[in-house]
């Protein structure tokens, strides 16, 4: 394949995970307008506690204050918000708990296919972005772009489990989430 | 080991004392509702040998009807005897054993991986991870309890590694010291000690040592057992606490209607969201520490955030430097968040503590995983991004904490207690509000700071009478006040809260003192009848 088309395919792929999970969880609307509420730059809570850190912070001078405390803390809540969401509970709720197994060894055997990899790790990363941007503490339906991403790497895995140690933790997952 | 690794290990303990006991009465602001409690306890047991309720010598303090564990309040007896009625005195047992939990910590992992690197990188993480950090610097039974936990283990190793069977018996008196110190280890230590015993069946020889050993740990851990038994369903803690007790799932149960095993399910559901909080990465590396109001974007981890790579990455790669212990490390790793996820009332890291000596294990394995992989322009960029967060960790826990947060700490009332002493004969009656906060929403325990700060005499606090007129001891009159119905007597003094103060027509109380929290703003009133 030639790099340009490599390229065009990563691009779309980041593009329509990316794009497609804020689209899921109403971010962008029908028309294609953003609506800016649902994003964390829109929190209240957020802007206050910067003013009030800048006039808190008394131990420095106010120009260092200003520099010390600034904006980039949405970057940190992006990335707060992630974190947050990726837990055992939404995991298991997204591609069942169990296939971290195999989505472990499809991690592994993709790892010299640098192409796949990439298209995985953004795929995966853009998605996750635009949980973090977004104010909604349930975002799990901005998922759904990237379950061909979990779906392939599941596959890619699979084949290497133990499927004695597999299908009974795979048959409990399912009881459990029945 | 090599001069090098001397120093570093001469500046880690200075750096895990420094951190632990630097300000350890100004930071936190102030006694919190649980460590006056332990504080009061343990100054009149030391007198009277009954804690505050008239109870002899227990061993589940009743405290505020939260049952809590007895050996903190012994311990604080030996340094209330020593140092007397104050913050520091109270809280050193915790900062001292939480500093030496830090060096045993260090010995387990040279013990199992036999790398003395890698046990000063873990040291390093646990010294300066704020968690252990804010846990060692107040009186918590939590992180005493980890300390007995983890010598236990480190001297179980050394029985099982250097074949030194007697000391099997120590290693049982520590882990019933920790059950002793902390309602978490009540089920912890048992699930650490059965893994032990099962991963290490091969090596534990069954002679009369071993048998001895067990008997000396039923033995210990019996009267707590009693106690607990004879208390259930009434005032146990692990009874009020438990997952069961939730108000949705004690509904469920008690419905006649739904299947025994959809009632597991739902428990299970349960118990498994409060797992993934527990051991969710934003909780561990971005807002876990309650330093500041949750919605606080500022807020802190229970980690450094540079850390969380190594972390995940440490998890992988366990087995490579245990290769004989791994199987033990990842069960220590997965049971140490089991018990916190039975309880409700959402995450809390202080029952969660024990679970800070497996984690900083993974991060330390992580990074000294990566530690001879990475180019010198990266290790410079990680060690600035470490030195970045810990300023940033200071900045937060010694100025904005004790700022934001005073109000939690039920600041005020030792203030309120220090110009009661300087004016304790001028007065017949102290009358106290025990509510504080905005429109009054919290109720405290002031009884507890004012009798503890003012120094006194335990045995009039066991002559207390509890009515619902109030709590009266002493000259303390302490019942929320109507002002309406309240007549003003000669000679009195009243500490009120701020959204609690008389109307312009009391032309016979003054204002003698205003209390203010760090952040400013007026918390508390002291005003005294002129009539």
């Amino acid at each position: 394949m030639k790099a340009i088309t490599k390229l065009i395919i990563l691009l779309t792929i980041i593009f329509l995970v990316f794009f497609g999970g804020l689209f899921l969880t109403n971010v962008i609307k029908k028309d294609l307008s953003v609506d800016k509420i649902k994003l964390i730059t829109d929190m209240p809570s957020i802007r206050d506690s910067v003013s009030q850190h800048q006039k808190d912070a008394r131990y420095i001078p106010y120009r260092i204050r200003l520099i010390v405390f600034n904006n980039l803390i949405y970057v940190y809540q992006a990335l707060r918000n992630i974190a947050n969401f990726w837990n055992l509970y939404n995991i298991n709720d997204i591609f069942l708990f169990v296939n971290l197994y195999p989505m472990y060894y499809g991690f592994k055997s993709i790892y010299k296919e640098k192409y796949i990899w990439y298209i995985c790790v953004l795929g995966i990363f853009f998605g996750s972005l635009a949980i973090g941007i977004n104010k909604m503490v349930d975002a799990r339906m901005a998922t759904w772009f990237m379950m061909p991403i979990f779906g392939y790497l599941i596959y890619r895995g699979i084949r290497k489990v133990n499927i004695k140690i597999y299908l009974p933790l795979l048959l409990v997952n399912l009881l459990f989430l029945i | 080991m090599n001069k090098v690794q001397k120093i570093v290990i001469f500046i880690l303990v200075f750096l895990t004392f420094i951190t632990r006991l630097v300000a350890l009465s100004k930071v936190p602001p102030h006694l919190s509702n649980d460590e006056i409690s332990i504080a009061y306890d343990s100054y009149s047991i030391r007198y009277t040998a009954r804690d505050e309720h008239n109870n002899f010598l227990p061993v589940s303090f009743q405290s505020h009807n939260t049952y809590k564990a007895p050996l903190y309040v012994y311990l604080a007896t030996i340094t209330n005897y020593f140092l007397g009625n104050s913050e520091f005195s109270v809280r050193l047992p915790s900062a001292i054993l939480g500093s030496l939990t830090v060096f045993v910590f260090g010995y387990i992992i040279f013990l199992l991986s036999k790398n003395i690197n890698l046990s000063i990188i873990s040291v390093g993480v646990l010294a300066l991870t704020p968690w252990h950090i804010y846990t060692s610097r107040m009186a918590l039974e939590s992180n005493i309890a980890v300390f007995f936990l983890a010598t236990a283990l480190l001297i179980f190793f050394n029985s099982i590694i250097n074949n030194k069977n007697h000391l099997l018996m120590l290693s049982m008196i520590f882990f019933a010291l920790s059950i002793w110190a902390y309602h978490t280890e009540w089920l912890l230590t048992p699930m650490i000690m059965f893994s032990l015993f099962y991963i290490y069946r091969k090596k534990i020889k069954l002679n009369t040592n071993f048998r001895l050993a067990t008997l000396i740990f039923v033995i210990l851990v019996f009267p707590i057992a009693y106690n607990a038994w004879i208390n259930r369903g009434t005032t146990a803690r692990a009874n009020t606490e438990i997952i069961f007790n939730d108000p949705g799932i004690s509904k469920i149960i008690k419905n006649s209607n739904i299947s025994k095993l959809n009632i597991i399910m739902i428990v299970g559901e349960s118990f498994f969201k409060n797992y993934s909080d527990y051991t969710k990465l934003g909780h561990l590396f971005f807002d876990g520490l309650p330093l500041l109001p949750k919605e606080d974007p500022y807020s802190v981890g229970l980690f450094f955030l540079p850390l969380l790579p190594f972390f995940l990455w440490g998890f992988f790669k366990i087995k490579l430097y245990f290769p004989n212990d791994y199987k033990f490390i990842y069960l220590w790793i997965i049971i140490s968040p089991i018990v916190p996820s039975l309880t409700i009332g959402g995450t809390n890291m202080v029952r969660n503590l024990a679970t800070v000596l497996p984690y900083s294990l993974l991060i330390g394995v992580g990074l000294y995983n990566v530690k001879n992989k990475i180019n010198v322009v990266k290790l410079w960029i990680f060690l600035l991004s470490i030195f970045i967060s810990i300023l940033y960790f200071l900045a937060i826990y010694f100025y904005h904490f004790p700022f934001q947060m005073g109000e939690n700490f039920q600041y005020g009332y030792k203030q309120a207690a220090e110009y009661i002493n300087d004016n304790y004969d001028k007065y017949d009656q102290i009358v106290v509000d025990p509510r504080f906060g905005n429109v009054n929403i919290y109720v405290g325990v002031p009884h507890l700071y004012l009798a503890y700060f003012t120094n006194l005499d335990p045995k009039k606090m066991l002559l207390r009478s509890d009515s619902n007129k109030g709590l009266l001891f002493d000259k303390y009159h302490i019942f929320e006040i109507n002002w309406n119905l309240e007549k003003i007597l000669p000679r009195s003094l009243y500490l009120v809260p701020f959204d609690n103060q008389p109307g312009d027509n009391f032309n016979n109380l003054r204002t003698v003192k205003e209390i203010k929290l760090p952040n400013y703003k007026v918390e508390f009133k002291l005003l005294e009848s002129t009539n």
